[in-house]
């Protein structure tokens, strides 16, 4: 199996400052030891809410932030893997170990190294008003990763981001225009097509259809899939819609307060969810069929807040099959069937 | 107040915008009927004017808009008033009495620095004030009856708030008001206010009402806020709730808590509620009809499970065929909104319609009754059809 | 190739005048920011042609001294002279010509105020992007650093450096620019710790963008206005300081055109003499009525750019 990406222990924490001299008083750990694997070719899709910390897993991925703790194999071949597990198991100080971290792990590169890389890792955000600069002309937005990494000069780069405005439904005289021009699914459009002029392999969704209408949601999900297609292109979807997830997703991990609480292929955990939270994630959305008005009482509480954890399982104050044991220890996160990966005392059971 | 009785009724209201770029006709004859404790749904995508309707109800489209045409009756305790032709103090009496409106974003709703008590004491000072001076009076009756040394200033107290459930903007009373002691008075009343404010906190199941009741809108979380925002409207029993797009900005599961909520409390309070969101999930959940807008039009309304069942205007069949599905690919729907400015000549859906026939693009359709209970504003479902 | 450059050029410029118009349309649509530009334009045209409106006396160009901004005086006299037909404007004590030095003070007043302002800019932008862009500690020390300089009284300042270097018109405005820069430091940093949280900053870090890049492309254009507004409100704002500290005598010599320097010529009749209160007005009121038009049309122009250009009001 090919894992364009692969991470270990990924850690990304917020310090809290406060008190008059803005001393360190405690963390937001917004992605507390994560380990997710994604293939080549696939689209792997995170749901969970506001604050469980998918879009900060995003963009630590790509590197848009730098991880507190932990590693990203990026591009690493399976027998570097292999080697790479066996020697964190046996000998984690080991300069070979070293070395071939210097070559993969991407969380440690320097920001010459780094700049490398970024045509091979891109990024569309949630909301398309935003995350184009109001005051530049399309043609310059689509064209500004290969003006900033020098990818290509003068006529080349019309040539490169013409082309990719029209893979995306949009048009020559669509080049000399403002954003604020277009309507928010053109917008998104674009900001698709600037992620695309660097021809990568890897890009983070972020929510890119949170923010548009139903009719264009789908005109872009079908959209993300031709691209895919055409490009051989490595997906990372984050979405809260889990409808709109279950459609292009291959497989899905659910994330709770920093947490991965689940992770399976499409079928399986959308057919059978096992954590707690993911069933009442499930049973909260409401599905678009009056026949099947949810009879279940909704999920109680809120969601508390990242800086101080429940100690334990991190559900465990809104959960009702909390045990005792789900108070004192953290479930690991474990294959209990074909793949099918929960990280809950009482399943793993 | 019997059933099946119409609250609310607009009839081909035109609102349009006078813009720099042009004239925006934002809405263009909007026809929709409400029946008294239903909830109706208000689909639409944006721009297509479902929040413009909900503001020209109330009459507070803002400038540069302007409501030329078509009338917007309801139905009040003293009869049906047509509300675009009421004077100002007329409306400011039915806003948040008699309609009562939520939105989207319930930090914005609530003003910043005034405690949660304080918002919703507003609204009960303004619309309950009568209730609430007669609850103050019956309270000094109990004390009065005690027969202790303070009768003078109890009935004192009560010469005060006789007056204020009269004329509550008396001048007496606005002096009083100002001089330091002699307006302790007012302990009384907010008192009254507090207990009544507690007790709408507990009735939205807001865990620790009298903490939250002090807290400021900043601290509280998102869905919260939002049950505040619902807990103000819902303070004075209004006919009609107008609730736009209240749980689009939550976590699905805060949304599910809200949406559990907002159908006990319907019973409750016996409100009508407009629902207006663009999430067919959600229209599915709560509401018993549902109407979907489209470029200022509405073109079908129906019974919920009527319009998912068998959805009769193009548009409708469109948008539910849109909604991604596993294992039936997504069908998006070809095509723009039309721009507002110059709106196509005749239907408005015309352009990216996959069934128009000639008369589509000259002549706009009407809404009629195609099947029981069932509108459709589309020349396939004409006259002889 | 060159051909389509230039078509490129063209269609590159559509949308953007299509935005100049909006922002001309709105400017014409406020009577008070058509009053604002007027001036400001009377202003510069009488700059530009006070050569020819107030010609030197073409025998002094002679003198391989020859300045044009020192004023021509007949005489010696103390007691300045009506309006008359050689002097359209009077002449001031010492026989200074009116109307010479008002049209040539012109020209001063456009140095000053767009020389301070410029020199302001330039130091006070660079210090607050690099303090708001980097944050840190970096921007920590340079704001104290712009605190400390935020307590200067510029009045004080002037004088010192008078006392050291002489008094000069480039003297007080480097006191002007060494106590002007800071506010336009607080006013960028502001925006551009506003600007750096957007999601276009990060996406263009994403694309690989060089902080030099980001900065230049994407965090100026964004949060400029403010400051543009500032400018040109403290144009007029500088010309007063100037033709104050003139008057104190801190500025240009006594024969220099400058407006301030006029009025400080006509300190001894500013209540007339003893038997008449308004006699010889023309010496303070006329360069008086020219500073105070020119002040009022920088701040109309800066009330103008200020409604035209916030971007809440965009599309009404």
């Amino acid at each position: 199996m090919d894992f364009l990406i692969h991470t270990r222990g990924l850690k990304k924490y917020y310090a809290v400052t406060g008190g008059v001299f803005r001393r360190k008083v405690g963390d937001v750990k917004a992605v507390d030891d994560v380990e997710v694997r994604i293939q080549k070719g696939e689209t792997f899709g995170v749901v969970g809410e506001s604050g469980c910390g998918k879009t900060t897993l995003g963009k630590t991925l790509i590197r848009l932030f730098k991880p507190t703790a932990g590693h990203i194999y990026y591009g690493a071949p399976p027998e570097v893997l292999e080697e790479v597990d066996k020697y964190e198991a046996s000998d984690p100080k080991s300069s070979k170990l070293r070395e071939l971290r210097k070559q993969y792990d991407i969380a440690t590169f320097g920001s010459r190294k780094m700049r490398q890389m970024r045509k091979k890792m891109q990024i569309v955000y949630q909301d398309p008003t935003t995350s184009l600069d109001p005051r530049m002309l399309v043609k310059d937005i689509v064209a500004e990763p290969l003006y900033a990494q020098n990818l290509a000069k003068g006529i080349e780069i019309r040539k490169r981001s013409l082309e990719m405005l029209q893979r995306v439904g949009l048009t020559e005289r669509h080049l000399y225009r403002y954003p604020h021009e277009f309507s928010g699914g053109q917008r998104q459009r674009i900001a698709v097509a600037r992620a695309l002029v660097t021809e990568p392999e890897f890009v983070v969704l972020d929510e890119p259809t949170s923010a548009v209408d139903v009719s264009v949601r789908a005109q872009l999900l079908n959209q993300f899939q031709t691209l895919q297609k055409d490009f051989g292109l490595t997906y990372m979807f984050v979405s809260h819609d889990l409808s709109v997830v279950e459609c292009i997703s291959d497989r899905v991990g659910v994330m709770y307060l920093g947490k991965m609480v689940e992770l399976a292929p499409t079928a399986e955990l959308y057919r059978e969810p096992l954590h707690p939270y993911a069933q009442a994630l499930f049973s909260a959305i409401p599905v678009p069929d009056p026949s099947r008005r949810k009879k279940r009482a909704p999920l109680k509480g809120e969601v508390p807040s990242p800086v101080n954890p429940p100690p334990g399982c991190r559900f465990n104050p809104r959960c009702d099959k909390a045990m005792d044991v789900c108070r004192k220890v953290e479930p690991k996160l474990v294959d209990v069937r074909n793949g099918h990966f929960v990280a809950c005392h009482l399943v793993s059971q | 107040m019997t059933k099946n009785q119409e609250i609310l009724e607009l009839q081909d209201l035109i609102v349009n915008f006078y813009t720099y770029e042009g004239k925006v006709e934002a809405l263009d004859g909007v026809n929709l009927k409400m029946r008294e404790g239903e909830t109706l749904g208000l689909v639409g995508e944006t721009g297509c004017g479902k929040s413009v309707t909900s503001l020209a109800t109330l009459v507070l489209v803002p400038a540069p808009g302007k409501i030329e045409g078509g009338n917007a009756r309801f139905r009040t305790n003293h009869g049906i008033v047509d509300l675009t032709k009421q004077n100002d103090a007329t409306l400011r009496g039915i806003r948040g009495k008699d309609i009562a409106m939520i939105f989207q974003d319930p930090r914005s709703a609530l003003n910043p620095v005034y405690t949660v008590e304080n918002q919703l004491a507003e609204v009960f000072m303004h619309h309950r004030l009568h209730e609430m001076c007669q609850r103050s009076l019956d309270e000094i009756e109990k004390d009065l009856k005690k027969k202790s040394s303070k009768a003078f200033f109890y009935r004192m107290e009560k010469n005060f708030y006789q007056k204020m459930s009269k004329n509550p903007k008396a001048f007496s009373l606005r002096i009083v008001s100002r001089i330091p002691i002699v307006n302790r008075y007012q302990r009384r009343i907010k008192k009254e206010i507090r207990k009544e404010v507690v007790k709408t906190l507990k009735t939205l199941k807001i865990p620790d009402p009298e903490r939250v009741a002090d807290m400021y809108p900043h601290e509280l979380s998102g869905g919260m806020a939002q049950r505040v925002v619902i807990a103000m409207a819902l303070g004075c029993s209004p006919g009609l709730l107008i609730a736009d797009e209240p749980t689009t900005n939550l976590d699905v599961t805060i949304q599910a808590q809200i949406l559990e909520q907002v159908r006990e409390l319907k019973d409750k309070f016996e409100s009508s509620i407009l629902y207006i969101t663009h999430d067919l999930g959600v229209v599915a959940e709560v509401c018993d009809r549902v109407a979907v807008m489209y470029a200022g039009n509405v073109v079908e309304i129906a019974e919920v499970e009527e319009i998912f069942k068998h959805p009769l205007h193009p548009y409708t069949q469109a948008l539910l065929g849109s909604i991604p599905r596993p294992g039936k690919g997504f069908a998006p729907i070809e095509g723009e909104v039309p721009s507002l400015i110059a709106p196509p000549p005749g239907c408005r859906f015309n352009p990216r319609c996959q069934k128009g026939i000639e008369i589509c693009n000259q002549q706009k359709p009407k809404l009629i009754e195609a099947d029981k209970d069932h509108f459709v504003m589309c020349h396939l479902y004409g006259e002889g059809s | 190739m060159k051909s389509s450059r230039w078509q490129e050029f063209k269609a590159g410029m559509g949308p953007r005048t299509k935005e100049w118009k909006f922002m001309l349309s709105r400017l014409r649509k406020s009577p008070l920011s058509i009053a604002g530009m007027s001036i400001i334009i009377f202003y510069a045209v009488l700059a530009l042609l006070a050569p020819l409106l107030a010609p030197p006396n073409p025998s002094w160009a002679l003198y391989p001294s020859f300045d044009p901004f020192h004023i021509p005086r007949e005489s010696m006299a103390p007691v300045p002279a009506s309006p008359s037909a050689n002097h359209p404007f009077g002449t001031t004590e010492g026989q200074y010509d009116l109307y010479y030095g008002i049209m040539w003070g012109t020209i001063t007043a456009f140095r000053v105020g767009l020389w301070v302002v410029g020199a302001s800019l330039i130091i006070g932008l660079a210090i607050g992007i690099v303090a708001g862009y980097y944050g840190g500690v970096i921007d920590e020390l340079m704001m104290r650093f712009t605190d400390v300089i935020f307590a200067f009284p510029g009045l004080i300042l002037a004088m010192a450096l008078v006392a050291a270097l002489g008094a000069s018109l480039d003297n007080v405005m480097l006191a002007l620019v060494l106590v002007g820069w800071p506010g336009y430091t607080r006013l960028i940093r502001g925006e551009v710790l506003r600007v750096k949280q957007e999601d276009y900053v990060e996406a263009s870090k994403a694309a690989g963008a060089s902080d030099l890049r980001v900065i230049l492309r994407h965090i100026i254009p964004n949060a400029i206005y403010p400051v543009v507004i500032a400018a040109s409100l403290d144009t007029g704002a500088i010309v007063l300081s100037a033709a104050g500290l003139s008057f104190l005598g801190l500025g240009a010599g006594p024969d220099y055109a400058d407006w301030g320097q006029l009025i400080a010529r006509s300190q001894n009749w500013i209540f007339g003499t003893r038997t008449d209160p308004f006699a010889h007005w023309h010496t303070f009121v006329l360069p008086g009525v020219f500073i105070f038009i020119f002040v009022l049309g920088w701040n109309l122009l800066g009330d103008a750019f200020r409604d035209i250009l916030d971007p809440t009001l965009r599309r009404r």
